[in-house]
């Protein structure tokens, strides 16, 4: 697999911001390199993960949930 | 009684206005007058509530002198952190985005509180939006043990008011740390919750998954009463009897990295105290914790670039900077590490739910570190060291407290974090209390 976090400049940072919703200049895209790239470093250490659960969508499902 | 009357607990407030010798009205124009006489040290409050709070200080006292009696919180001043709604009063979010709100209703838990007589004495300054940064037009929350260093985040402005004896106890709200980091920088009790017990209506979401709100307040018995309050359930901790109590010493994959010789001895301290009286002491591990950070970042950094995605269009420049770069970051977040960052935490909570057959609670230091001179960015490294021990439990919703364990060579205070099961928050506190048994108890030099 290919880690977005290793490869990200700031040309590819505005396309992943623009797929979000964001659209941002190319100036605000370099600003933003080094959060961005620290937030996608540890997406890629996720990903090394080998994860038997099939969802998850929070601590709801906890035994004593008390939620109201 | 050897302290000053603003460093009672609310069952000692409560029960000298119940005797006569204490009065409601007194006492919060106490509490006002020792929050103008020192909150420009501290810059704990952004709001305060004078007149509000003595009309209702003199209602909860026509009500006490006419029998009726609401419970122990009648007539205790209390503080709001700013971004939950009081009705009336302006919510900044320390914020220049969309700020400030003037709301016309209470947040529940404000209403729940109200119900129970509290005082509203004011709104507490944290981070801005609670996202790890201060807005500089509303400034850092310093400590009061040294006012040279921070009360810490988000919920700093709740700690320090709650440490320096403004009020009797305050509410925060905590997605990754933000309760228990204050607490322990601020030497408070700190507690989050199980995840959904208290009601989150009226409070502004950073990370509506993650999010909890919780009391701060000098002992584990007065955050008690104000989680009862807060939540509707019964909750009177007392300490619990350690003798066949079962405790897992939490082992945190490169902790080494952050952890304080002080903060060391002192959970080692305590760890000793547990074990000469009785209970039985024991490492435990869960598999995959150091990356519970990233799948925190992975939930929270996405879900809050959506809660403020109106606001980051509309009024960029309202946010201080750094809040305004993590929001725009979260936008670059994909959707397949959000959903790996889930499936990770259902895989956590299996884990925690496996490790509560064996242990009755978890015990870690709060945070790593005495309180620093100014809070660390949340996405660099010391912003990972200091949600250290804090942030898997609001992967995985636990009940979770910090409790004072003693001072550093510095005379700086540090935190011990309680771990429960889920719903058990309750018991959480009682081991909090038991543990607050065995250290001295200390006021910051104000």
């Amino acid at each position: 697999m290919r880690h977005v976090g290793a490869e990200l400049d700031a040309p590819l940072l505005r396309q992943l911001l623009q797929v979000g919703g964001l659209v941002v200049s190319a100036e605000r895209a370099l600003t933003l390199l080094p959060v961005a790239s620290a937030l996608l470093a540890g997406c890629d250490r996720l990903a090394t993960l080998d994860l038997a659960s099939e969802g998850g969508c929070g601590p709801a499902a906890g035994p004593g949930d008390v939620r109201r | 009684m050897t302290e000053p009357a603003h460093f009672h607990s609310i069952a000692e407030v409560a029960a000298r206005y119940r005797a006569g010798s204490l009065s409601p009205v007194a006492v919060t124009r106490q509490a006002l007058d020792r929050i103008a006489a020192l909150d420009s040290v501290l810059n704990s409050f952004i709001t305060v509530c004078a007149d509000e709070a003595v009309a209702q200080a003199a209602a909860a006292e026509r009500e006490l002198a006419a029998g009726h009696d609401r419970g122990p919180l009648q007539g205790v001043p209390v503080a709001i952190k700013d971004l939950i709604d009081v009705a009336g009063v302006p919510t900044t979010n320390a914020s220049r985005a969309d700020s400030p709100r003037r709301p016309t209703a209470d947040a529940a838990l404000v209403r729940r509180l109200k119900e129970a007589g509290a005082v509203i004495l004011g709104k507490t300054n944290l981070l801005e939006y609670a996202y790890g940064a201060v807005h500089p037009d509303f400034g850092q929350t310093n400590n009061p043990w040294d006012p040279k260093r921070t009360s810490g985040g988000s919920s700093g402005g709740s700690a320090a008011a709650v440490a320096a004896g403004f009020c009797f106890g305050a509410v925060g709200t905590d997605t990754g740390g933000s309760i228990r980091i204050p607490a322990a920088y601020c030497g408070a009790v700190g507690l989050k919750p199980t995840y959904g017990l208290v009601d989150l209506d009226g409070v502004q979401a950073l990370s509506w998954s993650l999010d909890h709100a919780g009391p701060l307040a000098r002992s584990c018995g007065d955050a008690g009463l104000l989680l009862e309050a807060m939540s509707g359930r019964r909750c009177r901790p007392a300490p619990l009897p350690l003798a066949g109590l079962r405790v897992g010493v939490m082992a945190h994959p490169g902790a080494e990295r952050y952890l304080q010789p002080d903060v060391v001895a002192a959970t080692t301290e305590v760890r000793e105290q547990l074990r000469a009286r009785g209970a039985a002491v024991r490492e435990v591990a869960v598999p995959d914790l150091e990356l519970a950070a990233d799948a925190l970042m992975a939930i929270l950094c996405p879900e809050a670039s959506v809660v403020h995605q109106r606001r980051i269009a509309e009024q960029p420049d309202g946010f201080g900077e750094t809040t305004r770069l993590q929001i725009e970051a979260g936008f670059a977040v994909p959707a397949t590490a959000y959903v790996r960052a889930q499936q990770f935490r259902r895989e956590l909570v299996a884990r925690f739910r496996g490790l509560f057959a064996e242990v009755d609670a978890l015990l870690s230091p709060a945070v790593p570190w005495v309180a620093p001179a100014a809070d660390p960015a949340l996405n660099d490294e010391a912003g990972a060291g200091e949600m250290l021990y804090s942030a898997v439990h609001n992967l995985v919703g636990l009940p979770a407290a910090s409790v004072p364990c003693g001072l550093s060579s510095e005379r700086l205070p540090m935190g011990l974090q309680v771990v429960g099961p889920w719903g058990d928050d309750e018991r959480v506190l009682s081991i909090g209390a038991a543990i607050e048994a065995l250290t001295a108890r200390a006021y910051p030099p104000l």
